[in-house]
């Protein structure tokens, strides 16, 4: 028998340092999940006091029997107060898992935040010494801003943020309701878990306040089965209870992907008048140019698990800076082109995820690239106050020297 | 609903005859014969038989000595004439009445059947949740091997060692049988005395069916605990006990509550190998008596006594299913 090694096969001995590697680092990371901690130690400060999240140097990793899947590969970015950040890249690129790291929803033991920080300014209940909330009026707590750093908290205390503070609405509105409640049980149950002392008056009142905030009558909703209604309407349910707890910000992972057209439209208005409703801020994470365009004010483009580009959405829609960004744009179909000319694609593929190169991810697919592209992988230059760019295209233009 | 329901056991007393005429032909045909053995015992003395005396003795019996098919059909419709006068038969070993003698000996088998089941349901799901919702760790590996151990003993052997162990080596519970004939107890201590005895044949009953119930749990809780309303319902900012203990049990009650259907008949239907190796008065071994001597009341009385049980059972579980799952409409 000869053993030729095939392309992207692993013999069993790789197999095994491969899995005893992974037993390390997981076992390591999930002691760090499920420690016990102070508030302290997770307590810190915003670099920039108009966010409410700032996103700094991200690693999420999957640790699979292939090998270590650098899901998100640093990532930094802000979510300004009162704004609609949008998250655009293919699918696959980490925007999603970069999400549901904020939530802390990766699924463990196999997928673990690894590094960086993920720091939100919360407003939660002011507490006294006993750690009961100080009452203010009935149904009224005292509040203060507290800073939290997510990514070090324990997975314990991970319910101060979760549908409090950051509320998420998914992709998937048909499975994501339980079938067996009905959607008033599934949206009073926001209400009992955040408001202390929440009397099943006050959270249907809540509820039915909810349903209509977002364009549904509630006595024909509220004591429904999820499946007694249709994709759309489940997705308004979900960000009803998502909208609820009255959080600060919303992550909403492409919430119009699964419906059609119509209803996306839809939906896409709801969020736009949510949007001057509450008080908080919208993450948007989608595959859409043509939503992010309509929605957001701040544009991140993401790439293989890097943030490539980022700034207002004028900067990434009127000047795109990065290849890929460009490519992009012009993939996009639109009303003016002739039916002679081809939609334009991004030739090639994302790498290999497990065995990512050392220069930039992009280097194969681009067509614009130099000699420098082959060196280390390019950092973040600054175009703009808010624009910047991890290309060696413009090594040369920092603003910042 | 009640109108469901009716429809539903008019369905089923159809189903119930044509099981009853299957079991009857099989009977009618199998390779043992009653009144042949009885007369081949006499034989064996070098006593002659006369031919008239054999057809005379089948007579008594109501059977006939030729096994055609019109004879087969006369003997069912005669069985069919007395159910519908709400009469078994009687048992041919000993001329007992069939439904009198099904009741005196259910009773062991299901006490047996019964404590047996409340503490399978009550290890096996706990057992499944935590082996799911802590996939691949330690405690999986431990409970799926346990388990598996369970699984694949065979209750003759498995029942003889623990047996051997807790009877023979420590002595802390009898043997076999189901009551202690030596001494003279008031009810208290008669009831001390069955649960003294019964030990032993549950705890081999209760290890031996966990396994199978156990795995169906942790399938079914890792199926749910993957969807996407456990990933909302944490999202909510739910503790991961609520999670489980609410939104994902709920829904592993689903295909629980249907695997219940074939509960009903096995508490009635006895363990005949574990009453066959703790040597217990249960149905489970009448029965397989009254099959080795070809005793066809009572095989007929037995085998209709758990398809209407088999069919109430399923009926029951459809009901259940209209109750957990909001999703399923009874019509």
């Amino acid at each position: 028998m000869s053993e030729t090694k095939k392309k992207g096969y692993l013999t069993n001995k790789e197999i095994r340092a491969i899995a005893k590697a992974n037993a390390k680092q997981i076992k390591k990371l999930e002691a760090y999940k499920n420690r016990k901690a102070e508030e302290s130690e997770f307590l810190t400060e915003m670099k920039d006091d108009g966010n409410i999240l700032e996103i700094d140097g991200l690693h999420t990793y999957f640790f699979t029997e292939q090998g270590v899947v650098k899901a998100v590969n640093g990532v930094s970015y802000d979510v300004p107060k009162n704004k609609v950040v949008g998250v655009v890249g293919e699918s696959g690129c980490g925007k999603s898992v970069t999400s549901m790291s904020v939530m802390r929803l990766i699924q463990g033991p196999s997928g673990q935040i690894v590094e960086g920080s993920i720091r939100f300014k919360a407003y939660d209940y002011k507490r006294d010494e006993k750690g009961n909330p100080i009452p203010k009026g009935e149904g009224k707590y005292e509040m203060e801003e507290k800073i939290y750093d997510i990514a070090k908290m324990p997975i314990n205390e991970i319910h101060r943020i979760r549908g409090k503070q950051v509320a998420m609405i998914f992709q998937e509105p048909m499975t994501s309701l339980n079938p067996v409640f009905t959607i008033g049980e599934q949206l009073d149950e926001v209400t009992f878990l955040h408001v202390p002392g929440a009397t099943k008056e006050m959270a249907k009142a809540k509820s039915e306040e909810m349903l209509r905030l977002v364009g549904i009558i509630p006595e024909n909703v509220y004591p429904r089965f999820p499946h007694e209604l249709s994709g759309g309407m489940r997705q308004r349910v979900m960000i009803a209870m998502a909208l609820a707890a009255e959080p600060r910000l919303i992550i909403a992972d492409e919430p119009t992907t699964a419906l059609d057209v119509t209803i996306q439209a839809q939906i896409l208005d709801l969020l736009q008048d949510i949007k001057k409703k509450i008080d908080g801020s919208i993450l948007l994470i989608t595959h859409d140019l043509g939503v992010i365009a309509e929605m957001a004010d701040y544009v991140v483009v993401m790439y293989a698990g890097k943030v490539i580009e980022k700034g207002t959405v004028f900067e990434i829609f009127q000047d795109p800076k990065h290849p890929y960004t460009i490519g992009l744009q012009k993939s996009k179909p639109t009303m003016t082109l002739d039916d002679s000319t081809e939609l334009y694609n991004i030739p090639g593929n994302v790498p290999n995820p497990v065995n990512m190169p050392q220069h930039c991810y992009f280097k194969e697919r681009c067509a614009k690239c130099t000699a420098k592209c082959s060196g280390e992988y390019p950092g973040m230059v600054q175009i703009s106050p808010t624009h910047f760019v991890a290309c060696h295209l413009y090594d040369g233009e920092d603003k910042n020297g | 609903m009640f109108k469901y329901i009716l429809k539903r056991i008019g369905y089923s007393i159809l189903v119930l005859i044509g099981v009853s005429l299957i079991i009857y032909f099989l009977t009618r045909l199998m390779p043992i014969d009653f009144v042949e053995k009885k007369i081949s015992n006499i034989t064996t003395n070098g006593t002659e038989v006369a031919a008239e005396m054999v057809e005379a003795m089948y007579e008594s019996y109501g059977l006939s000595a030729d096994a055609s098919f019109g004879e087969i059909m006369k003997g069912y419709l005669n069985w069919l004439w007395d159910l519908a006068h709400f009469d078994l038969g009687k048992s041919f070993i000993n001329g007992d009445d069939v439904a009198q003698k099904i009741f005196n000996h259910m009773g062991t088998s299901f006490a047996i059947a019964l404590i047996a089941t409340v503490f399978e349901f009550m290890i096996a799901i706990p057992l499944g949740i935590t082996a799911a919702t802590h996939q691949y760790s330690i405690r999986d590996y431990v409970v799926t091997i346990l388990v598996m151990i369970g699984i694949s003993l065979p209750s003759f052997f498995f029942g003889n060692v623990l047996r051997n162990l807790f009877a023979n080596q420590l002595g802390w519970f009898p043997p076999s049988g189901m009551r202690d004939a030596t001494k003279d107890l008031d009810f208290f201590g008669q009831l001390l005395d069955y649960a003294k005895h019964l030990f032993i044949p549950v705890l081999t009953v209760v290890i031996l069916s966990i396994g199978a119930r156990m795995r169906m749990t942790r399938t079914n809780m890792l199926e749910v605990m993957n969807s996407d309303y456990i990933r909302t319902a944490r999202a909510k900012g739910l503790k991961e006990k609520v999670v489980i203990n609410k939104h994902a049990f709920r829904n592993t009650m689903i295909p629980l509550v249907t695997s219940m259907a074939g509960l009903l008949p096995s508490l009635f239907s006895g363990a005949i190998i574990t009453e066959q190796v703790f040597d217990l008065p249960g149905i489970g071994n009448v029965a397989l008596k009254a099959m080795q001597e070809g005793d066809i009341p009572f095989i007929m009385g037995y085998n209709m006594f758990l398809a209407l049980l088999s069919v109430l059972g399923i009926l029951m579980a459809d009901l259940m299913y209209g109750i957990v799952d909001p999703r399923v409409k009874l019509e």
